[in-house]
């Protein structure tokens, strides 16, 4: 499928970097995307990263560096996601967009470190079964980064232990949902931690709820093709 | 009441509730009746804060026929039925706000402070879980919601219903500043703590998590 429908981007050509980068904008202002963390895309003929973001300063198209596997960049002024999201653009064919953010609710669900149970049907619809979490420190580490990718396998969202939340999706309109309702499936676990615990929601259900969220995006998808 | 002022007045809610932050993703659905036969309902995968006078969609309770440009949302059928099993009520809202949300996994019923009972009645009771928009869940909450004002959806939010869209609107704020006052409550009991601080539940769960 076209990557333009796919990302449901207007612009092609030169024109949609431009698009990319105030989408990823729009993405800060509404508050998906918090922290420091690197995002990535990849169009028809290259892969990019944003250098580390600083909290207040706009993004801007000199912020991308192209993600390839012969580097030409110094290895210190690569953002430390580089190697983790070269792996998931190879191991993931759909995700067309990489988002890293640490929102309060995400953020403390990340340094607790344990895989989260969906509480919320709306929440196990879009991460699947479970939201799996993967020890830090394996920005370097060739052997962590597959656990990392393979713990992502069949689902869109990734904790990494005091880094937030890694998030996967095709358009940002599927990234702008994932994102959102893994920080209110999160805070709905700290909630209901609160008040004894809520009852999560059971493992084929859950699966089953993914797999017709998924279906419903592909005949979106298709739709929008046609 | 004309399809344009049932649209209006849908529109004029789904934003209010929009800028109330009380809406999140499209999940979430509005309506309106206008008379025996029709609803003005939203869009599906519409998001509430760029909802436009011509994307709300005129459906027939009667054969469920539509009219407009985008398709009703998904839980048209729940709406549908609620309008056809009491002609009093006028306004439906579904949304899936934050509190509400979290209450709704503990799979109770909410009992309701005396300032909001005559708003909500003394009881908010909970559905049971089940696949949203399955018929079971439908005939449930069908059952749960009669004579009342708002019922919980187990794991998912909650529906209300009203006489008009203005009460329906209160039944949302008020639920949903009951279950906010719950989890702060319950928090602070478990803390110790006088307030909700963000630092504090971080600092309260992660002890508790790793105990």
């Amino acid at each position: 499928m076209e990557f333009a429908m796919c990302t449901g981007l207007l612009c092609k050509g030169p024109d949609v970097m431009k698009e990319l980068v105030l989408k990823f904008q729009n993405l800060i202002e509404k508050g998906v995307l918090e922290g420091e963390g690197a995002v990535a895309f990849r169009t028809e003929t290259a892969a990019y990263i944003s250098k580390t973001r600083t909290k207040g300063n706009p993004m801007t198209i000199e912020d991308f560096i192209t993600l390839e596997d012969d580097f030409k960049e110094d290895l210190q002024e690569l953002p430390k996601e580089y190697f983790l999201y070269l792996a998931i653009f190879d191991a993931f064919p759909r995700a067309n967009i990489i988002i890293r953010t640490e929102t309060e609710s995400v953020l403390t669900a990340s340094i607790v470190n344990r895989t989260i149970r969906p509480l919320l049907d709306d929440m196990a619809s879009v991460m699947g079964p479970s939201l799996r979490s993967v020890n830090e420190g394996l920005w370097n580490n060739p052997q962590k980064i597959v656990r990392a990718t393979t713990a992502l396998k069949g689902r869109n969202g990734l904790l990494i232990q005091n880094n937030g939340l890694i998030c996967i999706g095709a358009s940002f309109t599927e990234i702008e949902r994932i994102a959102l309702m893994i920080e209110k499936g999160c805070f709905a676990s700290i909630g209901a931690s609160f008040l004894g615990g809520g009852y999560p929601i059971g493992f084929l259900r859950s699966w089953i709820l993914h797999k017709s969220y998924q279906l419903r995006l592909y005949k979106q998808n298709r739709q929008l093709q046609e | 009441m004309t399809q344009d002022e049932a649209k209006k007045i849908v529109l004029e809610i789904a934003h209010r509730l929009s800028q109330k932050k009380m809406v999140l993703g499209n999940g979430e659905s509005i309506s309106q009746r206008i008379d025996d036969k029709l609803i003005a309902i939203t869009p599906s995968n519409h998001q509430f804060d760029s909802l436009k006078l011509e994307d709300i969609v005129i459906l027939n309770l009667l054969d469920l026929n539509e009219e407009g440009s985008c398709k009703s949302c998904e839980e048209k059928k729940i709406h549908v039925s609620l309008y056809r099993a009491d002609p009093q009520i006028n306004s439906v809202i579904h949304i899936n706000q934050t509190y509400v949300s979290v209450y709704s996994t503990l799979r109770r019923a909410v009992q309701v402070p005396l300032c909001f009972i005559p708003i909500l009645g003394e009881e908010v009771p909970c559905s049971y879980y089940s696949f949203s928009r399955s018929k079971n869940l439908g005939k449930q909450l069908l059952k749960e919601i009669r004579g009342r004002s708002s019922v919980l959806i187990a794991n998912h939010g909650a529906l209300y219903q009203g006489k008009n869209m203005e009460e329906a609107f209160q039944s949302t704020m008020a639920l949903e500043k009951i279950c906010e006052e719950l989890v702060h409550k319950a928090f602070c009991y478990l803390t110790g703590e006088s307030q909700w601080s963000l630092q504090c539940v971080r600092d309260y769960y992660v002890k508790d998590q790793m105990l």
